[in-house]
């Protein structure tokens, strides 16, 4: 279980992601997920702007297509064992900020 | 000149009744040979830390089989077996030990698909793989994406793939399933991760493998083992439609040794998924990128006669040993027979090459 000191530690990390734009790269699901997580979820892989790439939980509800415009939002993520809320950085369509 | 002089494979499946201890004697009893000669044993295993709390698994063989010689434990993922048989014949060939067994052992069918799913993320990246809620099906399942995208290829070629790997395992006593793939199979199918289905992932699965390495003596010659790593994320590999790794292990041995695949007669690689098998036909060079999918799914070379990770089964530990007891067993006289093993997406890849 993730603890939360190391999501304090990764926070600064996470910090950096939020706001970078980028485009679908690759684009998969999980439907057996580990035990952390409750519901199924697509993850891509984003090619940002300049040039790096990084892998991610896509919003809920976001259809996305190789190729697609995204952003990196952060959302939440999952519900520890003792109750508590986690907050991950996902991957959102560019245009439905815009909306 | 290191040779293999003989070997133990184990039936494939599920064996509630026995534990990483008991699979692991069977194997050690299971070979035809003196262990008063034996000077140390290897033993390459990737979850038994995680699941069972041991970390000492080859300290508890050793107990068991009441054998007072050293046994090394090696945990590199699903290489874990290609690790242990890499520095046993190393330390053959150094002159280091004469003769050793080299061991690989798995267990995963006593836990739910959850908690195996969550153990074999052991293989990936912390920070940027598992925190972000992937899995390895996930993971092959972005690197078929961007394949199947990149070189405009038809999904239903992977089905043919996993189809030609059940049709091999019906041959093979030992392996997990013996049940021939239909096309109709694949509809019906779950998705696991887009647009890997079910029936394109290899198994959970118990079972070990043994080989014995020795200085001397009769069997099959082992001509040379490569290693070769690249990065733990896959977000930071230069391409994620190739295993790269593989790739530079293969150019070495082809290179140290002067046999390039066409030379090679019988192999046995590392298909966890069916798109892994594609890329890797690509960089052991029999393919050209973009074709390994065709070949593969063509059933072109004579790759994976034991029904693969696919049909035979995948004990994680277990599996790159199985690959070269299965070559050793069933390589024809005067020809070559070629193991590829890996970690994970393909951090790290062994590469083997045997002469009978």
């Amino acid at each position: 279980m993730i603890s939360g000191q190391l999501l304090t530690r990764l926070a600064k990390k996470f910090r950096d992601l939020i706001g970078r734009d980028g485009v679908v790269y690759a684009l998969s699901s999980v439907t057996a997920t580990p035990k952390s997580y409750r519901d199924p979820y697509d993850v891509c892989i984003v090619r940002f702007d300049n040039g790096e790439f990084g892998s991610y939980q896509v919003a809920k509800g976001d259809l996305l297509e190789i190729g697609d415009q995204v952003r990196i939002v952060l959302r939440f993520g999952f519900q520890s064992e003792r109750g508590l809320r986690f907050y991950l950085p996902k991957v959102v369509k560019n245009n439905e900020l815009r909306s | 000149m290191v040779v293999i002089t003989d070997s133990y494979i184990s039936k494939f499946g599920e064996f509630y009744d026995k534990d990483l201890v008991d699979l692991s004697e069977e194997a050690i009893n299971g070979l035809e040979i003196n262990l008063d000669n034996i000077d140390a044993v290897f033993v390459g295993n990737m979850m038994g830390s995680k699941l069972y709390n041991m970390n000492q698994l080859g300290v508890a063989v050793r107990d068991r089989v009441q054998m007072d010689v050293p046994f090394f434990n090696y945990t590199l993922a699903c290489a874990s077996g290609g690790m242990a048989f890499y520095r046993a014949f190393k330390s053959v060939e150094s002159g280091e030990f004469d003769k050793v067994i080299v061991l690989g052992v798995e267990k995963m069918t006593d836990f739910s698909s959850c908690e195996i799913t969550e153990a074999l993320m052991g293989a990936s990246d912390f920070e940027n793989e598992y925190l972000f809620g992937l899995t390895f099906a996930a993971l092959y399942g972005l690197m078929a994406s961007r394949y199947l995208h990149e070189y405009k290829k038809d999904l239903m070629l992977l089905d043919k793939i996993s189809m030609k790997a059940h049709s091999y395992a019906l041959s093979n006593s030992n392996a997990q399933f013996h049940r021939e793939l239909k096309d109709s199979d694949f509809e019906k199918s779950v998705m696991v991760s887009r647009p890997l289905k079910l029936l394109h992932c290899s198994p959970f699965t118990d079972g070990v493998s043994a080989v014995v390495i020795s200085k001397e003596g009769e069997g099959v010659e082992v001509v040379d083992v490569q290693m070769a790593q690249d990065s733990l994320a896959l977000k930071d590999r230069d391409s994620i439609i190739s295993i790269n790794s593989t790739n530079v292990a293969a150019n070495k041995l082809y290179k140290a040794t002067g046999i390039d695949a066409s030379m090679i007669d019988m192999f046995e690689i590392h298909d966890c998924f069916s798109i892994a098998e594609a890329m890797i036909y690509e960089d052991l060079r029999l393919s050209e990128r973009g074709q390994g999918i065709d070949d593969a799914a063509e059933d072109k070379f004579n790759v994976n006669i034991s029904g693969g990770l696919k049909a035979c089964g995948h004990p994680v530990g277990a599996t790159g040993v199985k690959q070269i007891a299965y070559l050793f067993e069933n390589m024809k006289n005067d020809s070559y027979g070629l193991a590829q093993n890996m970690a994970g997406t393909g951090n790290t890849s062994f590469v083997t090459l045997l002469k009978k």
